[in-house]
């Protein structure tokens, strides 16, 4: 976030002794003049000379010396501000700060809040894609695509990468589930996030040092804007025509008082929907429903900030039934008939092969600010995944449970240091542990173990003009005590791993050539469970997954360069990423196809090679007058086996999207369509079916904001795959067995829910 | 003094949950199947003149992935013959073996066996239907006519609910492909 200021200064009284002028003033939202409470003011040079603004936003500096002053003004994590002041008499301020995304840090540039980037959702993005998930939301960012399994399974793939090399950061904690299953989509609320956003500079290494693709932040509004005596919340209804699908989802929020800030939130989804349905047939069995619900309570007074947080995500998606195959034959069959042999008809029944997972997450987090410049950070976390797969029973007399069922538990601890210009540096540094544990009951896929991690990391910013320079470092140590059964004799593996990673960022932000960074990261990962010691059918794909035990940490070197500009009425910005990965762990075809009793099924091996990625994504944005506003955005992506000089296999085919949008009063409508490429870079005959053809989907919106009793309502029309288009998607797992979903039309909901509580 | 309790009672909560623990969460369950596996396929031939009794057995006792099949015979049969076919399916990784057949007879409408043959001079007939009248092939008769060599895939079919005679319709369970010799 960046610092605006505006200040007007204006005499008051002039006082003749020296060290008693007073400064007052008032600390205001730029965008709707709100108090700004907890913005840190101090003089620097003078530890015993800073205060915090208060709730009102007011803040008052008493024995103020005579002559240049620096002062240094600070909101909670964004970084600092200085302003220098003669101070000659008793002086009165006015501090305006303006919200906006640090990436955005142009001294000229002002971009409203609500506009969205390469590196950040927009709320009305967020508000038309949530209805189909969390994975939906994360598309919208630059280089961003969906790793899918039907329509109701989706997970981000940060510029090709995914699962284990992509880290989610859930409202401060980083998600752990079973991460590394393709299948295994994010399990999180849509409806509780408010701000998106992929991490890029160095402070993303707070939050971990194998983040290889990338660290995707995802924040819930902040609890402690609430106002005293004063309900606030709303409520959304959606329903969509494809899967005839329903949410309701609320959130309520309340501040006891000012003189007691006890802040508390409640906040609740429910969906449900059946049988979606491709342009010519429905997918049997992908119905889904999701019950999840969360628990704010906040208490923020003086240099104290603390909150508990409870959250329950509750999920049931069944699996097409038309992918369920035995063997190669069966996929065969799947593969060359037009329409899906499973049943043509619409149900809410969800039946097997379905998956059923809970992940709640509890969480403490507290603030410390000690003074103006420095403040401590503690959060603790406690978070459990437990996922459940129901696969197809040979015979209803069978085992009626899960075919197998895990639990990973994760204990986490972190605590930070803050501290504002130490030496004109701005200084993050922090402590975290991890402990964990995973275990499962059933068919074999991955062994259970336990994880033990302990980091330390360091952060450093510094601006200096035009210039901005961060840096970080991070050092990991992560050990894994694995329980392998062979014959039901049972072996302890241990695996250590340690390794440094660090990122290096330098911005010049200028009126004239706008804002350009470069950096130069390093991170590294230690092998997954099922890269190590996988060893058997991977039942959708009819392929049997062998992993290697021996195999070592993966590391990869990046460098990027962005840049990002306003001329008038247009607005760009574009980015340059390249990546080397070495010993990138990556499943190869083997010689042999493997016999079992459902017959041959080719194998596939974990191995270690060395492997390119690079990549170009941009975003550009016109306003054609007041009215009409133009959008067109794109990502070009390519990837390399540098060890068998042939392209990576699954990398997102090249994509790009034009929109259309108009805006007057409060209406604004919308089209647009995107454009994904045939993926031809691949490796000839090592797939069951050449990537899909190139494919375009129209979208459409109407959106409507009006007033009743000084309330906003707002309502919302969108299609998606406006002309019902037949398509199959390369990044699909359900692309051998059926089509994607064909148009869906939603009709979205907000009602406020704003009431002042009486004394 | 109230943010300082208020801080307690939350740091307090936050142990207690931390160290009740479930007891769930270990690592401890060894691959021991609660679910089903079919790892065994026996054919057992009884010659329809003299009632002697081959058997012929595939083995996979891990089942699919791990370790390779530990038994995998070639099916060898007398020319110019009849013989009655019964077809065990049983899962061996359990202490005590489970005889899948019975589950299958049991759903007879919702499973299918057939015998797809390859290069030999052998003709299968099933014997046994299930509730609808549609063929199941647990039970079938073979005749071999003269000397040849082969194969012969025995792939059992899960259809629930769809079951129409159609052998492409549903999942495979089991697929194993028998070299044979009429001799």
């Amino acid at each position: 976030m960046l610092l605006i200021l505006f200040v007007l200064g204006a005499g008051l009284k002039a006082q003749s002794d020296s060290c008693h002028f007073t400064i007052r003033g008032i600390v205001l939202d730029s965008l709707d003049n709100s108090p700004i409470e907890q913005t840190n003011i101090a003089v620097v040079g003078n530890n015993n000379l800073h205060t915090i603004s208060n709730e009102q936003g007011n803040f008052e500096l008493h024995n103020v010396c005579p002559g240049v002053i620096e002062l240094h003004i600070s909101h909670l994590n964004c970084e600092h501000v200085h302003l220098t002041l003669l101070i000659t008499k008793d002086t009165q301020l006015t501090i305006f700060i303006h919200h906006i995304e640090k990436t955005f840090s142009g001294a000229k540039i002002t971009i409203k809040k609500q506009d969205d980037n390469l590196d950040k959702v927009n709320k009305s993005a967020l508000e038309s894609n949530r209805i189909n998930g969390l994975g939906d939301v994360f598309k919208e960012l630059g280089g961003v695509n969906l790793l899918k399994t039907g329509s109701s399974i989706s997970k981000p793939i940060v510029n090709g990468l995914h699962s284990n090399r992509v880290i989610i950061i859930n409202n401060g904690i980083r998600q752990e589930g079973q991460n590394w299953g393709m299948e295994h989509a994010p399990e999180s609320d849509p409806f509780l996030a408010s701000d998106i956003q992929l991490l890029k500079g160095a402070n993303s290494l707070r939050y971990g040092g194998d983040g290889i693709g990338g660290i995707l932040m995802v924040n819930p509004p902040s609890l402690f804007k609430e106002k005293s005596k004063r309900l606030s919340g709303d409520i959304n209804l959606s329903g969509f025509s494809n899967g005839r699908g329903g949410i309701l989802s609320g959130i309520l929020s309340y501040k006891v008082s000012d003189k007691f800030p006890l802040y508390l939130r409640m906040q609740g989804t429910t969906k449900r929907s059946g049988n979606t349905n491709a342009p010519d047939y429905y997918l049997y069995n992908t119905g889904m429903l999701e019950n999840n619900y969360s628990l704010n309570l906040g208490y923020s007074k003086n240099k104290l900030r603390t909150e508990v947080f409870y959250s329950d995500f509750n999920s049931q998606i069944g699996l097409f039934t038309g992918s369920q195959i035995g063997n190669l034959s069966d996929l065969q069959i799947a593969m060359s008939s037009k329409r899906p042999l499973s049943k043509d008809e619409f149900s809410y029944q969800i039946d097997r092969p379905y998956q059923k997972v809970r992940h709640q997450l509890l969480k403490s987090k507290s603030n410390w600010y000690k003074n103006a410049l420095n403040s401590f950070e503690l959060t603790l976390s406690y978070q459990q995944n437990h996922r459940e797969e129901y696969d197809v029973l040979r015979s209803s007399n069978a085992h009626t449970g899960p075919a197998f069922d895990y639990w990973i538990s994760t204990s986490m601890g972190d605590f930070t240091w803050n501290s504002l210009d130490v030496l004109g540096f701005n200084i993050q540094a922090g402590i975290q542990g991890l402990y964990q544990s995973n275990a499962y009951t059933g068919r074999f896929f991955i062994p259970g173990f336990y994880q033990i991690g302990l980091s330390e990391y360091f952060i450093l910013e510094k601006k200096h003009h035009h210039n901005e320079f961060e840096a970080s470092l991070r050092h990991d140590q992560r050990g894994f005590e694995y329980y392998l059964w062979n014959n039901n004799n049972l072996s302890i593996q241990n695996n250590n791993y340690n390794g440094f990673s660090f990122v290096l960022k330098e911005t010049i932000n200028t009126l004239r050539l706008g804002k350009i960074s470069a950096s130069i990261s390093s991170t590294w990962r230690p092998p997954s469970a099922n890269e190590l010691y996988s060893n058997g059918l991977h039942q959708g794909i009819a392929a049997i997954e062998i992993g290697d035990p021996n195999m070592h940490q993966e590391r990869s070197y990046a460098a990027t360069i962005e840049h990002l500009h306003q001329y008038k009425r247009l607005h760009f910005e574009y980015e340059f990423l390249i990546k080397h990965i070495q010993g990138f762990i990556n499943l190869i075809p083997g010689n042999e196809p493997i016999l079992t009793i459902r017959g041959a099924f080719p194998s596939f091996y974990y191995t270690q090679q060395d492997a390119l990625i690079y990549g170009f994504n941009y975003l550009l944005k016109y306003d054609i007058n007041r009215q009409f506003k133009l959008k067109y955005k794109g990502a070009l992506l390519n990837g390399v086996n540098l060890s068998k000089s042939e392209y990576l296999n699954q990398m997102p085919p090249y994509q790009m999207s034009l929109s259309l949008f108009y805006e007057k009063g409060n209406w604004t409508a919308s089209i647009g369509g995107d454009y994904t490429f045939k993926q031809w870079r691949y490796v000839q005959q090592s797939d069951y079916l050449p990537p899909p053809d190139a494919y375009i989907l129209i979208n459409a919106e109407i959106k409507n904001e009006f007033k009743i009793k000084q309330q906003t309502f707002k309502w919302a029309i969108q299609v998606n795959n406006l002309f019902n288009q037949q398509y199959r998607d390369y990044l699909n797992r359900f692309r051998y067995y059926a089509d994607a979903q064909g148009r869906n039309i939603a009709v979205r909901l907000n009602i406020p829910i704003t009431t002042n509580l009486k004394k | 003094m109230i943010n300082k309790s208020i801080q307690t009672l939350c740091l307090l909560a936050l142990i207690s949950i931390f160290s009740c623990k479930d007891e769930k969460v270990t690592p401890k369950n060894n691959p021991v199947n609660e679910t089903e596996l079919i790892t065994t396929l026996q054919v057992i031939l009884t010659d329809s003149a003299d009632g002697s009794i081959r058997r012929f057995t595939f083995r996979d006792s891990d089942g699919e992935g791990g370790n390779a099949p530990t038994q995998f015979d070639t099916i060898k049969l007398d020319n110019n013959k009849t013989y009655l076919c019964e077809l065990l399916y049983l899962d061996e990784s359990k202490a005590i073996a489970d005889t899948i057949s019975n589950d299958i007879k049991d759903e007879a409408d919702d499973h299918l066996v057939y015998f797809d043959i390859l290069g030999t001079n052998l003709n299968v007939q099933i014997l046994d239907n299930d509730n609808q009248s549609l063929p199941l092939g647990l039970n079938s008769r073979w005749r071999t006519g003269n000397t040849s060599t082969g194969s012969i895939e025995i792939v059992l079919k899960h259809q629930p609910g769809i079951k129409t005679g159609n052998k492409d319709l549903g999942e495979t369970d089991a697929a194993i492909k028998f070299a044979l010799e009429i001799q």
